[in-house]
């Protein structure tokens, strides 16, 4: 299984929203990382086929998604960043009516609709209506709809969005389940999420890719560039005004500062192990 | 796809606004229906043996029948004399009744005597004026008889379907863009049905709201006439009538052939509105800007002076739907030759209504499967 992407370009106006993008995916979690405005919404609706590229091509195991059509779209789950949803409708009926967009059949779509309510944990307000939930619901009910036509291919955008870290870890271990012998792509402002279960990490800025790889990979591209350093309250003021912190943590009467920079911060600074966080604040350090 | 309707039409009829729109119809139908077709505002007045006799509601219908009943047949200049002079008001009577004598053709007497009002004087004797002065070369195939029922009728739907309209565009409009405001085109269009078998449940969601509610206003307020009045004056002459909508009618045409073009007419005006509706839906970007745009172009025509343009667009400009709706709009035009035979112009909304709901049907379904999520 193969999703291509080749040298995918969206443009606004004259304003490159994705730009020459190739990519290549196959079965596994791919997490898309990228400060707002990065391209990554436009990207994944480029992918589910929802906007047109203006030049590039994108493939399905060999055959254009577009030549597919319907026969991709079969394979296809995605949640989009705005989740809509018919605020009347009861969870259920909600998944029964994607489950009728989907193809599904009247006796397996409500099977898996109460499959996936119950592994969402909404089954118990199956029958209440939209409006009356949390947002943290709402956001879990897009997952559930993502996933009825068990797509072989599942785009996520900020499906963690809203959620506690309770749900949060429920959903990793909902795609972490799921992704087996799938192709899944998940973009999310949470660094921790795709730390924890994508196979690789997908780096974009103003619509071109700058990294892919591995989390532990990637995340050695920004050897020697992470410090830490123990400073008293008046340098740290001076520091955060003039570094890229990633943390401070008060430390008795000083305080214990993780910046991230290209050259030693200070003289008494010692080089740490960089993680994931280290590495978004590192490449959108001005828009974080 | 049975279920796909079913689901579409629950989105379209669990809005609360709908549920506004269709009790303000349902409001506006019981009021005008109470004021015109029954008991609506029936009175006869008659002087019987030099008694004042005033006959309303049922009974009234029932003395205007028999009057009508007692005259039917050809319009000739004697009926339309013996019908004036036997109801005339006495001048003694009508001081006693504290009318004015020299009104008296101002006043109700009957619906057959109040419809001869190019025949009298303001004093509501004969003036003299004979059929043909008044309908020229038509004046001899002329059919007098009952009328009330089926032009009250007629009256009552035409302005029905007016406010129908508007109904349905509030209705409706959302069936598209509501999807593109709220977010759900994204999940439809990423569903394998959701570009071809969505929209068609749309599509005919929509025309079944529309249509069903169209037919729902038909029958019942005809069946309020039928169960009032009865079917008789189903050959009158249309020109015969006392509201004057359909008097200029420059071929015979009975009062039951016109309630038949009527229902042609309310109907294609329906189905060409619907996929107004339906297009503008599916091109913009919230039901807001829909609404406005519909309400537009279902409106403006009502303004625009038709008649002065020539003859083809004229007819383009009479088959907006508010303009079918107003059935009257066609009682000028002449039949048209068609492979040797006569026309009633009012056909010409069947072939127009089929095409336009079609390509409604057509466009809106493809606007929205080519609708690009930004």
């Amino acid at each position: 299984m193969e999703l291509r992407i080749e040298n995918l370009t969206k443009l606004y106006g004259t304003n490159p929203a994705v730009n020459d993008l190739s990519l290549t995916m196959t079965t596994g979690v791919y997490g898309l990382l990228g400060a707002n405005g990065a391209g990554k919404t436009t990207l994944m609706r480029l992918i589910c086929d929802i906007l047109a590229p203006t030049s590039g091509r994108i493939s399905y195991n060999g055959q254009s998604i577009w030549e597919c059509g319907d026969q991709y779209r079969s394979i296809l789950g995605y949640l989009p960043q705005d989740f809509g949803y018919y605020p009347d409708f009861s969870a259920l009926k909600f998944l029964l009516y994607m489950a009728a967009i989907k193809g599904l059949s009247r006796g397996y779509a409500k099977e898996r609709a109460l499959e996936l309510l119950d592994r969402v944990g909404l089954l118990p307000v199956k029958d209440r209506k939209i409006k009356t939930f949390s947002g943290g619901m709402r956001q879990r009910l897009g997952i559930a709809q993502a996933m009825l036509n068990d797509p072989r291919v599942l785009v996520l955008d900020e499906p963690t969005a809203g959620l506690d870290p309770k749900e949060r870890v429920r959903f990793r271990n909902l795609i972490s389940a799921f992704s087996r012998d799938k192709i899944v792509l998940l973009s999310t402002h949470i660094v921790s999420d795709v730390e924890y279960i994508a196979g690789e990490i997908l780096v974009m800025r103003k619509g071109k890719l700058l990294h892919q790889g591995r989390p532990d990979e990637i995340i050695h591209t920004i050897d020697g560039k992470v410090w830490e350093c123990r400073v008293s309250d008046g340098q740290a003021e001076a520091l955060i005004e003039s570094c890229n912190v990633s943390n401070l943590r008060a430390d008795g009467k000083e305080t214990v500062l993780r910046i991230i920079s290209g050259e030693k911060p200070l003289d008494t600074a010692w080089a740490v192990e960089p993680n994931l966080e280290d590495l978004y604040l590192y490449y959108f350090a001005e828009q974080a | 796809m049975r279920e796909m309707i079913g689901f579409e039409l629950s989105k379209i009829l669990r809005k609360p606004i709908a549920w506004a729109a269709l009790g303000i119809m349902l409001s506006m139908t019981l009021l005008m229906v109470y004021n015109w077709v029954f008991p609506g505002y029936v009175v006869v007045r008659e002087e019987i043996n030099h008694q004042w006799v005033e006959r309303e509601g049922i009974e009234g219908i029932a003395r205007n029948k028999e009057i009508a009943g007692q005259y039917k047949g050809s319009l000739t200049v004697e009926k339309v004399r013996e019908i004036i002079e036997t109801f005339l008001f006495s001048k003694e009577m009508m001081m006693r009744q504290g009318m004015d004598p020299e009104a008296q053709g101002s006043y109700d007497h009957n619906s057959l005597y109040d419809m001869l009002d190019d025949f009298r004087k303001v004093d509501g004797s004969y003036n003299g004026v004979l059929p043909e002065e008044v309908y020229g070369d038509q004046a001899e195939s002329l059919h007098l008889g009952y009328f009330d029922n089926y032009e009250k009728t007629i009256y009552v739907l035409l302005n029905l379907f007016i406010l129908w309209g508007y109904v349905i565009i509030v209705v409706l409009v959302p069936v598209f863009s509501q999807e593109y405001a709220i977010g759900m085109d994204a999940l439809i269009l990423t569903g394998s049905q959701g570009r071809k078998r969505c929209p068609r449940a749309k599509v005919a969601a929509a025309y079944l709201v529309a249509l069903a509610g169209s037919l729902i206003l038909l029958g019942s307020v005809f069946l309020v006439m039928l169960l009032s009045h009865g079917m008789e004056g189903f050959d009158t002459s249309v020109q015969l009538g006392e509201l004057k909508m359909f008097s200029h009618v420059p071929y015979p045409m009975t009062w039951g052939q016109m309630f038949g073009f009527g229902c042609l007419l309310w109907v294609g005006g329906v189905v060409i509105l619907t996929a107004m509706i339906l297009v503008v839906s599916s091109l913009v970007k919230n039901s807001f800007s829909g609404l406005v745009t519909v309400l537009v172009l279902y409106t403006a025509p009502l303004f625009v002076p038709w008649q002065r343009f020539p003859t083809a667009l004229h007819l383009a400009g009479m088959m907006m739907p508010i303009n079918q709706f107003k059935a009257y709009v066609f009682e000028g035009f002449a039949k048209f030759d068609i492979g040797g035979s006569q026309l009633n112009v009012m056909w010409l909304t069947l072939p127009v209504a089929i095409l336009i709901g079609v390509a409604g049907i057509f466009w809106s379904g493809k606007a929205f499967a080519r609708h690009q999520v930004r």
